[in-house]
């Protein structure tokens, strides 16, 4: 079983997680059924506006942990659906941090030229 | 502990603010044409690598959207534009559950339309590069 705070696998009978410490309930007192239920972002349209926006390849890295997210979630694996949902969000942060960053030293250089050109008039 | 007040609070912050950017963004891309005054700004991938990302003209797509020119919008970047609804479909939910601490049940549930749409995303990438005909209408 895998630590829902880390994501560290564990050993199935474990009560704490070997990396965190965390208190781990094992996963067979939960009923299939309780744990797909349990919604779980999967950030796809984040992802998606921040690789058509921000043009950059940091996107499509959250879209690949997007569809993690669903797929562990199929799978009946809660603690790697949240996992990739954290990562998902991590990497449409990335994506939309450098895409700002980027939009603010073009913005940078847009009043820097306009201030050069009315001082040269 | 959050309370449900300061979680209504949080969201209704979070929707106008939004709609906000939305807005302003719609604004700006009106009045500017990103093909025209935005020239010498280049998308940093572009300019390093010489390569259209899928993303390539979806600015300048909207600008084109806006002013009605459907068809200078699906040539600019069709990826883009087809996606617009789903995101609208998004943004109607993301509303809702401010408004009402309810949302649209979610569209992209399956692991299999994900991993597709990543698929189209990524071959659209690729495909719009290859200068040849059925793919350089791709290109923006």
């Amino acid at each position: 079983m895998y630590c829902p705070k880390c994501g560290t696998p564990n050993a199935d009978t474990a009560l704490r997680c070997v990396s965190c410490g965390n208190t781990l309930q094992p996963l067979q007192t939960f009923p299939m059924t309780g744990q797909t239920t349990q919604h779980v972002p999967n950030y796809l349209v984040q992802a998606i506006l921040t690789t058509l926006f921000c043009c950059l390849p940091f996107g499509i890295v959250a879209i690949v942990y997007a569809a993690q997210v669903n797929s562990k979630l199929t799978a009946g694996n809660y603690a790697g659906a949240v996992e990739a949902s954290n990562k998902a969000k991590t990497w449409c942060w990335v994506s939309f941090g450098v895409g700002l960053g980027v939009g603010l030293i073009y913005l940078l250089i847009f009043i820097g030229g306009g201030l050069s050109h009315l001082s040269n008039m | 502990m959050k309370t449900a007040e300061t979680r209504k609070a949080t969201r209704l912050f979070e929707t106008t603010g939004l709609l906000l950017l939305i807005s302003s963004s719609a604004v700006f891309l009106y009045l500017i044409d990103p093909a025209k005054s935005m020239r010498g700004f280049q998308c940093p991938f572009y300019a390093l690598s010489g390569f259209y990302c899928s993303g390539c003209g979806s600015l300048r797509s909207l600008h084109q959207l806006l002013h009605g020119n459907l068809g200078a919008a699906m040539a600019l970047n069709p990826l883009m534009v087809l996606s617009l609804p789903f995101l609208g479909y998004a943004y109607v939910s993301f509303v809702l559950f401010g408004l009402t601490g309810r949302s649209l049940p979610e569209i992209f549930i399956k692991p299999f339309w994900i991993w597709t749409l990543l698929g189209i995303i990524v071959a659209f990438g690729i495909l719009r590069n290859i200068p040849l005909y059925p793919f350089s209408w791709l290109a923006p």
